[in-house]
């Protein structure tokens, strides 16, 4: 069989080639019944958009903390590869948008032809950046979403996945636990200790619902140390903080393997030993074999499975369809990075 | 210069087709019938067609502000490999600050390649990695009249690299550092080394008969330094499992090595992995060296004794090489310094009575 073509779509879908072509692109003066046979008529047929010369064949992807945070950490790097895999394999090339407040950033937003892009962080507080793109009818998918946004692009099962893990320390009898936090907000850098925040006043979704799961499994949140990204050396100077206070945590909970590797660093430079003299678990379900014997008990997700999910949505995106938001599965990895606290054994 | 410049209208007038054809062909846009668009391109080449001179030139080309980043292999690949993913993260930021986005196109060998290249708007092309036939992308750039950026070249009749790295003097250094460690039965593990491409050991040969540019220019940085290795075993993708193997290889053989240099950091990875499996001990057991320095975190705790070349400041220096050329500035080739950095990894070579005596064991020595 040949390559489809949109004059096999319109066929299919009993309307004009010119009618196909305007539904394709989203022209608001295609009925939404019309467009939904076309698009249902394109998906049946595996006609590829990206043959098709009305297209760019870009597709960009975005950061509001600027790409080159995603690209240091593993877990995000696997992400973009999956997206750029996937966006290759349907002929697409991948355009990584320059960050914020270089001159690049709103020449790439308003000049360069994009038939879709990507948003992989902090866009609920960027509006702006959405906002220019809609304006020029680039649809647009995003990562980290609220739970009513409708362009929200992926929903996973990450509050329960993660609710295991805290489980975990409540069970081998850890009352309250230290936590290595993602950055509690888009709109400032720190790194160091901080007070309990309000939850509402998180504006990095995971950050918020991570610390949300331990408030709602009753593991009592004790000291917070702020990262500025998921980095081991953020993890080592988490520990280090916590070596200076006058009581070591029994457990710390780390929002990405990254900095739990840090951690499990700086406590065995110490002279610790995890999990005997503290439990440490982690987020993500990186592999670090020279760890070894210690496995970190964490959550575990596929990056570049889930950012293949994510091409497969812009192609639906670009057949005119309203993708459904890809579900991804995590789940929890017993390691043996949590043991009962020092103190409860020695009293047994 | 002979002559005077070819036009449009001289190649189309030769090729017996329309200006505006000819004109479409060259700047690689249109449809037209295969034996026509060769035709002209045949014709544009002997003429020395060099493409739009000046504002026309300028007209042509505008400025899209997007730079194409062209790679072989995978993206997977591509930026699991540490150093280009420096390089990129180089360009990205560097490229950015200059209002130019970059973009990631399929692969070379990818069925859509070339008529992306020629019809994608880019104004800089980079040419990742080195060493592969790289004829069509020049052909493509140069009827396109944008500016082509490449790390090394390869070939008989090959430009010099626009980026000059220096192996010998860090490599020089690595070799004294592990001479003074009392290392003397040294194995490397190296990139393509043979015209062979299979893994496993290969016979030392003469230095000006590797076949590898950067192979030979890191052996040679090891030599001038007092330390041939005594074993070699080359890789045919550089790739971490094939690292993994070359461990049961190596410490099987008598003398068994009490160092293994490899030629990347992710070979050193997959090194690591190796011998944390068979037991044994880095450095107590056996020392290992890599080549690249960007950070692992899979290494952890461990940090590498390496040589670093700071690839992120490659890419930078690679992104102002590309913008000058988009100004239709003269380059020449660029300096790049590395530098040999002392990690966790290397140690004193063990005497043959205690060394890794339990590790000699668990592996069944013969």
């Amino acid at each position: 069989m040949g390559r489809v073509t949109l004059e096999d779509v319109a066929r299919r879908a009993y309307v004009a080639k010119s009618t196909a072509s305007r539904a394709m692109r989203g022209d608001p003066r295609i009925a939404a019944r019309t467009r939904r046979r076309v698009t249902e008529a394109a998906l049946d047929l595996g006609y590829d958009p990206a043959c098709d010369l009305m297209l760019s064949k870009v597709a960009g992807i975005v950061s509001a903390s600027g790409l080159d945070d995603s690209f240091r950490d593993p877990f995000q790097l696997q992400l973009i590869e999956g997206i750029a895999d996937g966006l290759h394999t349907l002929g697409m090339a991948v355009l990584f948008v320059p960050p914020f407040g270089t001159p690049g950033h709103d020449q790439a937003l308003s000049r360069i032809p994009l038939d879709v892009c990507f948003l992989l962080h902090g866009f609920s507080t960027y509006a702006s950046t959405r906002a220019s793109l809609e304006r020029r009818g680039v649809p647009v998918l995003v990562l980290e979403a609220e739970a009513q946004d409708p362009d929200a692009a992926v929903r996973t099962n990450e509050a329960h996945a993660f609710r295991q893990v805290i489980a975990s320390l409540l069970d081998a009898g850890h009352t309250a636990a230290a936590v290595v936090a993602l950055p509690l907000s888009h709109h400032r850098m720190h790194r160091g200790l901080v007070e309990m925040p309000n939850l509402r006043d998180i504006d990095v979704i995971p950050t918020r619902e991570r610390l949300e799961v331990m408030v709602q499994t009753g593991l009592a949140v004790g000291p917070i140390f702020e990262a500025t990204h998921s980095s081991e050396v953020d993890g080592e100077l988490a520990a280090r903080a916590f070596l200076e206070l006058p009581d070591l945590p029994t457990a710390i909970v780390c929002h990405s393997d990254v900095l739990a590797v840090g951690v499990v660093t700086a406590l065995r430079e110490a002279g610790l030993n995890v999990p005997n003299d503290v439990s440490v678990t982690g987020f993500d379900g990186l592999d670090f074999p020279l760890l070894a014997p210690l496995v970190l008990t964490t959550v575990t997700q596929d990056p570049f499975e889930k950012g293949r999910l994510l091409a497969d949505q812009a192609r639906t995106l670009l057949l005119g369809g309203s993708p459904q938001p890809a579900l991804m599965q995590l789940t929890m990895r017993a390691g043996n990075s949590v043991a009962s606290p020092r103190a409860a054994r020695g009293g047994q | 210069m002979t002559g005077p410049r070819a036009t449009v209208r001289a190649v189309a007038a030769l090729a017996g087709v329309a200006p505006s054809t000819a004109s479409l062909i060259l700047r690689g846009e249109g449809r037209f019938a295969v034996e026509t668009v060769e035709r002209v391109l045949a014709t544009a080449e002997s003429l020395g067609y060099e493409g739009p001179a000046g504002p026309a030139r300028r007209l042509a080309v505008g400025n899209t502000n997007v730079a194409a980043v062209v790679t072989f292999g995978s993206i997977a690949t591509t930026l699991q490999d540490a150093h280009s993913l420096g390089v990129i993260r180089g360009l990205h930021s560097t490229l950015a600050e200059h209002g130019v986005a970059l973009m990631l196109l399929p692969a070379i060998d990818s069925p859509g390649f070339a008529e992306m290249l020629a019809t994608t708007p880019v104004d800089i092309v980079f040419v990742l990695s080195s060493f592969h036939d790289i004829a069509q992308v020049r052909q493509i750039t140069a009827q396109r009249g944008i500016a082509l950026a490449y790390l090394e070249s390869s070939g008989p009749e090959a430009p010099p690299p626009m980026i000059h790295v220096d192996d010998l003097t860090p490599m020089r250094a690595l070799a004294v550092h592990l001479k003074d460690l009392g290392h003397v039965h040294v194995a490397t593990v190296t990139m393509r080394y043979s015209t062979f491409s299979v893994s496993g050991l290969v016979a030392p040969m003469p230095l000006n008969e590797i076949a590898n540019p950067v192979t030979r220019g890191r052996l040679q940085g090891l030599h001038e330094g007092g330390l041939v290795p005594t074993y070699i075993f080359q890789t045919a993708r550089a790739a971490r499992e094939e690292a993994i193997e070359a461990v049961d290889v190596l410490m099987r053989m008598d003398p068994r090595p009490t160092a293994i240099v490899c030629q990347t950091d992710a070979l050193a990875e997959g090194v690591m992995e190796g011998l944390k499996e068979r037991g044994f001990d880095v450095p107590a057991d056996v020392s290992v060296t890599g080549y690249d320095g960007n950070h692992i975190p899979s290494l952890a705790p461990q940090r590498l004794t390496t040589v670093v070349q700071d690839a992120v400041r490659k890419g930078a220096l690679f992104a102002h090489v590309g913008l000058a050329l988009r100004a239709g500035e003269e380059t020449s080739s660029v300096p790049f310094a590395t530098h040999f950095v002392v990690g966790t990894t290397t140690g004193p070579a063990p005497r043959d009575r205690d060394g890794g005596t339990r590790a000699s064991l668990s592996v069944g020595h013969p």
